[in-house]
């Protein structure tokens, strides 16, 4: 039960932080970023 | 003015994740393409480019051994990318066995290994494959029947997230791993994916032309330069690759980031993608890929014009924008604390 109320969290969790990543993206690519570069970094898109 | 916003970003958020689904339903009904799909054997160069993953080689190169496809049609290359553990002695090793290496003694990137790594590959077709998912036995064969359809300049196979108990994922994150598959099983039919499955994708190997280095969405930029020199980038359910999901939603974080900046990347090394009388699939990579780009700053939008209506209707959203974030907050403080929930964000999964 438990579990199912914390999976069931996660569901607008995963939404808002799915678009966080968007604009996050927006940030670290027009920054250039090292790490964005990274190929370390690039390897499991 | 706050009204219109309000309904132009609801529009959009709408339409992104609902309404283009339901485009793609009705625009299947009218016009399928189903791929010829036919069994046969050409030759295929496995490309799997590591950088350091002393932890991947032997389960990954036992896979490859494993498949349901005839050995001497089937050439294994490892491109290294100047590893700094003992990955590069872990793959030698199997150097007798048939695998070819190619290593690079400065770290280029996941790109530059590609390209070394097709360099050397002598297949009609080229598969590539990430060292941590393993294929279905029959990946290989199923993937490549596609092959038999000249339209076909590319395959995606599927990539299954499993549990710690090999099941499939229940949890958010693998819900809308099945909604992201969903839409690009419809997307196939009608007639190309915008990018394929970076864990098992395969190409005409006369299609490839080399990476830029820095490319961070190898997975896309192949596909879609496939879409752009008129062939079909199809995506088949059959031909399948498993991931244990991770749990460290911090990790997955940081690759979505990546994943998402890599479609900012594509846009710019690619604008032809944004031209209809050249891209094939515009309404398809505009709704799926640049609409998630959209998304969160219509979100925004959304809120901050609902502040400006606070009556009728408009009060019962700004009531469930407020109930969302709240949930969301919750989760976040969930997925903080240890041990780790069933199931952050994962790996492959989101915005895909």
């Amino acid at each position: 039960m438990r579990n199912m109320f914390l999976k069931l969290l996660l569901v607008p969790f995963t939404f808002v932080a799915m678009n966080w990543a968007a604009v996050a993206g927006l940030y670290y690519f027009s920054r250039g970023s090292r790490d964005l570069w990274s190929p370390a970094g690039a390897r499991h898109s | 003015m706050a009204e219109a916003i309000f309904w132009i970003a609801l529009g959009c958020t709408a339409y992104v994740y609902a309404g283009y689904p339901l485009l793609l339903l009705a625009w299947q009904w009218w016009d399928r393409r189903p791929v010829r799909k036919q069994y046969h054997e050409p030759s295929v160069s496995l490309v799997i480019a590591m950088h350091n993953e002393r932890n991947h080689v032997q389960p990954k190169l036992q896979n490859c051994f494993e498949l349901d496809y005839p050995p001497d049609k089937l050439q294994v290359i490892v491109s290294l990318d100047a590893p700094t553990d003992d990955t590069e002695a872990l793959v030698r090793e199997y150097a007798g066995k048939g695998v070819e290496v190619v290593c690079s003694s400065v770290h280029l990137g996941k790109a530059e290994a590609l390209n070394s790594g097709v360099a050397i590959a002598t297949g009609e077709i080229v598969l590539f494959a990430d060292s941590r998912q393993m294929f279905d036995k029959r990946a290989v064969r199923e993937l490549v029947a596609n092959f038999a359809d000249a339209s076909v300049g590319a395959a995606s196979g599927e990539l299954v997230l499993l549990d710690e108990q090999g099941k499939e994922t229940s949890d958010a994150a693998g819900a809308y791993w099945r909604y992201e598959k969903g839409l690009r099983g419809m997307e196939s039919g009608i007639h190309s994916v915008p990018g394929a499955t970076g864990a098992i994708y395969a190409i005409r190997r006369e299609l490839f032309a080399p990476l830029a280095a820095g490319t961070i969405l190898d997975d896309v930029v192949i596909p879609m330069r496939i879409v752009l020199a008129g062939k079909r980038v199809v995506f088949d359910s059959t031909a399948r690759a498993y991931e244990v999901a991770s749990r460290n939603a911090n990790s997955e974080y940081e690759r979505k980031i990546r994943t998402l900046a890599g479609n900012y990347q594509l846009v710019v090394q690619m604008p032809a993608l944004l031209a209809p009388w050249r891209n094939r699939i515009f309404v398809q990579f505009i709704s799926h890929k640049l609409g998630r780009l959209l998304v969160p700053y219509c979100l925004v939008a959304l809120f901050v014009s609902n502040l400006f209506l606070l009556h009728g209707l408009y009060l019962v959203a700004m009531v469930g924008q407020m109930v969302w974030y709240s949930l969301a907050g919750a989760g976040w403080l969930a997925s903080t604390r240890k041990p780790a929930l069933p199931g952050g964000p994962s790996t492959e999964t989101l915005n895909e």
